[in-house]
């Protein structure tokens, strides 16, 4: 079954592809948006034929231009610049960095790719979908989006295959990050410390340790989102809404519970599109510059810190959304102190650079580019940052020229820099040099045509998300520069033709090239180009040079790739010990996200009390009986044969129980928290009755003392 | 070396646009308003120099490619930039908090409106003479028969409420608005005021403001609620007092025949 599961560089090289795609239909769809603004009226016959009601006549209406503008953000965010720099280069290159035959699960490796590829075609029906792709963007604001088609053409099914889409999305991302972390601290060659990862391998690893805890929210929010949709719940619903003159019947939810959920995910998923393209940037500034990364250490510290910091920084995008003024207070500070090691990490590179014998390829012309985008991207953001200050920019074009800065190009051209640097690995074969810098200086000039004016937009008020901008006065004037920038989106849009183009040339016809094209120090280089399935067919690599060892004293060359001396083997760990401790920060951050539904809940008006504390003590009692035998079969190891349906039993309890006596929203808490943790003893089985229990035992423990604090909090609640 | 130039070319006239460019915010007409400004103007400032200093050392770095003398790493060096960063940040937060969005003091002179967005019009409802809003009800909603708020008529405080669908309010006193919505989030965004603040489901969301300029400025919608999202205009009207007192007065009159 090599289709089904080729490998892992096969699966980032589909990965690859999938991206591409991804970012061809939302570029072409960011077009479509920007012609219609400025001209509304006109009428396309081919519009019509794709969307027959949306664009009856030819003619583009309100709706499908919000539909298109949904599918724009969600394409790119989630299926450009979250696969592209993470699935793809990390799926295709982790293992080669770190001197590893293959990823540490290759299974479920295949597996998420082919969850996302599920979650892509379902996001693509979404356009086409019946009654008009979802029209609420891609945060999906309820009640906007969790009343159906009260709220408007689009709503209805398209809002639901989004919402499904997204929810695959997040299953296939938890899947490949539980899979890079494990790979990341059990696979690493011998010699390999953290302290000599190159820095793109660090990336892939801060990335993906982020993405377990800010995906895994994003599913709850997404699953909660469609229960209020088909289930009839109201996580999110608040009571007394009146829509055209009806009257809805559900109520005590609150909007602004999805917009804490979101934004726990959305804001560290800028991280997670930014921080392989610091690493891989990093790396290409010293490779280019024939010297070691200035401040090697600090620069991990930095991706550390911005990983950290940006999980705290969520409430910075709800700064109108009536949040207290303290918590306001709180974010903006943090916020700016994300700002630190982001300037630190531009320090560095420009003093990696600085002096250095420069070698102007193509990926480091986008390394270069890299850098002064994110300067630009990066200080309108402490502008956005400031309480005071973000009132009247927040959601205008201010916002969407500083996110496309900093989240947009900055990503995208760390995209084109990995591209252009390890197109000879992956393919083998050369990209054309001189088609690549023509690339490189039409993008960088077109990207700066096309959202440098942003920022006067924003400075003017004008809002964003509007399909239109006739009704209003002052938006009138603006229609000129508006015009202009739809000449630049599509002359930068022509521009990638060339790069389309050069990727599809070179991947048949461009020279071959040989294992180590740029004179690198990492162990991608040692492999051959492409690399055979194991890697290294010339035994795997014993580390004993830091990752960027330029400037070496010797005659014949002036680095040291990181390994002299091989082993016929490759160095592998426990496996088991890194998914267990995956898979508890993918239950415990479940079960703190339905935690905070659950406060948010009982401030409602509408509050009933939670009808089920006999089974909560029950089920807590059972944990606890759990955890002593777990412990005790350290000892006697025929006691897991008890304490594992001990386990489980805890976890059906509160599932059972409150079936006869609840409704509504109580119902929903107990049987998603069962039902998580339930899964969670299912695929602890497996490991459990087969080898040493050891790492499981320590989970368990964990997520035994977890369960017990939560039925302390429901208690309390309730 | 053309990477340097273009980078240099293309920061340039960024910080020229920003200097020299036609394009602002309008002017202000509240005193929060100008307080606004003169930190937005500090943060530009020095954000700005900001942006041209890196940019700089980052075209020199590029262009004096083999000339210079290869940086060597120093914690001294390190902290300095960390530090200096963190300073130049937090001074300018710091700076910034004494921005508040509203007023602090609630007072007892201040105009009561409140304001009931739906999909995609603005209502603004008066308490009229009593000083009283009467009670309203969401059944009793209707937007034919222009109830957009469902006015209870047989409660005696409502029978003088003024619905409008403009935002109008006397020069130079303190307005304190109630912002409800009846369907989806919006946002009430005023440029003018340097004002925005979205209008969640669900809750109740008080704002005060003082306009200091007579007027017609427009309202905007700044949060997606749907396909008619861009069409949700209003105006705020800042009257002189008199002005002001007299249309309330005409509005009360016509819905006690």
């Amino acid at each position: 079954m090599r289709w089904l599961n080729p490998g892992h560089k096969a699966i980032g090289i589909r990965y690859f592809w999938l991206a591409l795609a991804a970012a061809l239909i939302g570029q072409a769809l960011s077009l479509l948006m920007r012609f219609h603004v400025v001209d509304p009226t006109a009428k396309v016959a081919w519009w019509e034929w794709l969307w027959p009601v949306q664009a009856a006549g030819g003619m583009m209406t309100p709706e499908l231009y919000l539909a298109l503008m949904t599918i724009h953000g969600t394409l790119m965010v989630f299926f450009t610049l979250t696969l592209a720099p993470q699935s793809a280069f990390g799926s295709h290159l982790l293992t080669l960095q770190i001197g590893a035959p293959g990823m540490a699960l290759p299974r479920l490796h295949a597996a998420s790719y082919w969850i996302t590829l599920a979650a892509f075609a379902l996001q693509i029906a979404a356009i086409f979908a019946t009654g008009g792709g979802p029209l609420s963007g891609w945060t999906a604001y309820p009640p906007l989006s969790a009343v159906g088609s009260a709220a408007g053409p689009g709503q209805g099914t398209g809002q639901s295959l989004w919402l499904a889409s997204l929810g695959l999305f997040c299953v296939a991302a938890l899947l490949a990050s539980a899979n890079f972390v494990v790979t990341t601290l059990e696979c690493r060659t011998r010699g390999m410390r953290f302290l000599r990862l190159p820095l793109p391998a660090w990336s892939w690893f801060l990335t993906a340790l982020l993405s377990l805890p800010s995906f895994t929210i994003l599913l709850l929010a997404a699953l909660l989102l469609l229960a209020d949709r088909h289930l009839g719940t109201s996580f999110f619903i608040p009571a007394g809404l009146v829509f055209t003159g009806l009257p809805l019947t559900e109520g005590g939810g609150s909007p602004l519970l999805w917009q804490h959920l979101f934004w726990f995910f959305g804001h560290p998923e800028v991280y997670i599109a930014i921080l392989p393209g610091m690493g891989v940037v990093s790396q290409i500034l010293a490779d280019h510059a024939r010297r070691p990364v200035f401040g090697y250490r600090t620069m991990v510290a930095a991706l550390g810190a911005i990983a950290v910091l940006g999980m705290l920084v969520w409430g910075h995008h709800m700064f109108t959304s009536g949040l207290s003024p303290y918590a306001r207070m709180a974010f903006s500070l943090l916020s700016i102190a994300v700002g630190v090691p982001s300037a630190v990490k531009t320090f560095h590179w420009i003093a990696t650079i600085w002096g250095g014998r420069l070698r102007f390829t193509t990926a480091m012309l986008f390394a270069l580019g890299f850098v002064s985008v994110f300067v630009t991207g990066g200080l309108s953001g402490i502008i956005l940052a400031q309480l005071g200050l973000n009132a009247y920019f927040h959601d205008t074009y201010f916002v969407v020229a500083h996110f496309h800065f900093i989240m947009g190009v900055s990503a995208v051209f760390g995209i084109f820099a990995a591209t252009y640097y390890w197109f000879p690995k992956m393919f083998g074969r050369l990209l054309d040099e001189r088609l690549g810098k023509l690339h490189f200086y039409l993008t960088f000039l077109g990207v700066h045509l096309v959202f440098l004016p942003m920022h006067f937009l924003g400075l003017e008020g004008n809002p964003r998300r509007y399909p239109e901008f006739a009704e209003f006065e002052f938006l009138g004037r603006l229609l000129p520069l508006h015009e202009y920038i739809t000449w630049g989106a599509f002359a930068t849009g022509a521009v990638q033709l060339t790069f389309l183009g050069n990727l599809i040339y070179s991947r048949y016809r461009g020279p071959f090239a040989s294992a180590n094209p740029w004179h690198a120090t990492t162990l991608e280089w040692i492999a051959p180009s492409p690399p055979p399935p194991e890697n290294f067919p010339s035994g795997y690599p014993i580390v004993d040079h830091p990752p960027y060892a330029y400037e070496t004293d010797s005659e014949a060359s002036d680095y040291h790739t990181q390994a002299d001396a091989y082993q016929e083997h490759p160095t592998t760990g426990d496996q088991r010990q890194g998914l267990f401790f995956c898979a508890a920060t993918i239950v415990m951050v479940w079960h703190a996200g339905l935690a905070s539904a659950l406060v948010f809940r009982r401030f409602a008006p509408d509050w009933s009390r939670l009808p089920a504390s006999p089974a909560l003590w029950w089920a807590a009692g059972l944990a606890l009986a759990a955890a002593i035998f777990w412990r005790l079969s350290i000892r006697y190891p025929r006691l897991r044969l008890a304490a594992f349906p001990l386990s489980f039993a805890s976890c059906l309890v509160p599932a059972l129980l409150p079936w006869e006596a609840a409704q509504g929203p109580a119902l929903w808490f107990y049987s998603l928290i069962a039902g998580s943790q339930a899964l969670f003893s299912l695929a602890c089985l497996y490991p459990l009755l087969r080898g040493s229990s050891q790492p499981a035992i320590r989970v368990w423990y964990l997520i035994t003392l977890w369960w017990l604090l939560w039925a302390a909090a429901l208690r309390l609640l309730a | 070396m053309p990477a340097a130039l273009l980078i240099a070319l293309v920061a340039l006239v960024f910080a020229a646009l920003w200097i020299a460019g036609p394009w602002s915010l309008p002017a202000p007409i509240s005193l929060e308003g100008r307080q606004y400004d003169s930190h937005l103007a500090l943060t530009l400032a020095t954000l700005g120099t900001a942006f041209l200093l890196v940019q700089s050392l980052l075209v020199w770095g590029i262009w004096r490619h083999r000339a210079a003398r290869p940086l060597r790493g120093g914690a001294w060096l390190e902290w300095a930039w960390t530090l200096v960063t963190a300073a130049v940040f937090f001074s300018l937060a710091w700076a910034g908090q004494r921005l508040q969005p509203t007023p602090a003091a609630p007072e007892a002179e201040a105009v009561r409106i409140e304001v009931l967005s739906q999909q995609f019009a603005w209502n603004f409802r008066y308490p009229g003479a009593d000083g009283r809003f009467g009670l309203t009800s969401a059944a009793l909603i209707n937007d034919a028969a222009v109830n957009p708020f469902g006015l209870d008529p047989a409660d005696p405080n409502s029978a003088d409420d003024v619905v409008s669908s403009a935002l109008r309010v006397p020069l130079g006193t303190t307005v304190e608005l109630t912002l409800r919505s009846r369907d989806v989030i919006h946002s009430l965004f005023i440029r003018e005021l340097r004002l925005k603040q979205d209008l969640i489901p669900g809750m109740t969301i008080p704002i005060r403001f003082r306009a200091e300029q007579t007027g017609t400025y427009e309202i905007a919608c700044a949060e997606l609620c749907g396909l008619g999202h861009h069409q949700m205009r209003s105006v705020l009207e800042v009257l002189p007092r008199a002005d002001f007192e007299r249309w309330l007065a005409t509005e009360i009159a016509r819905r006690q025949p």
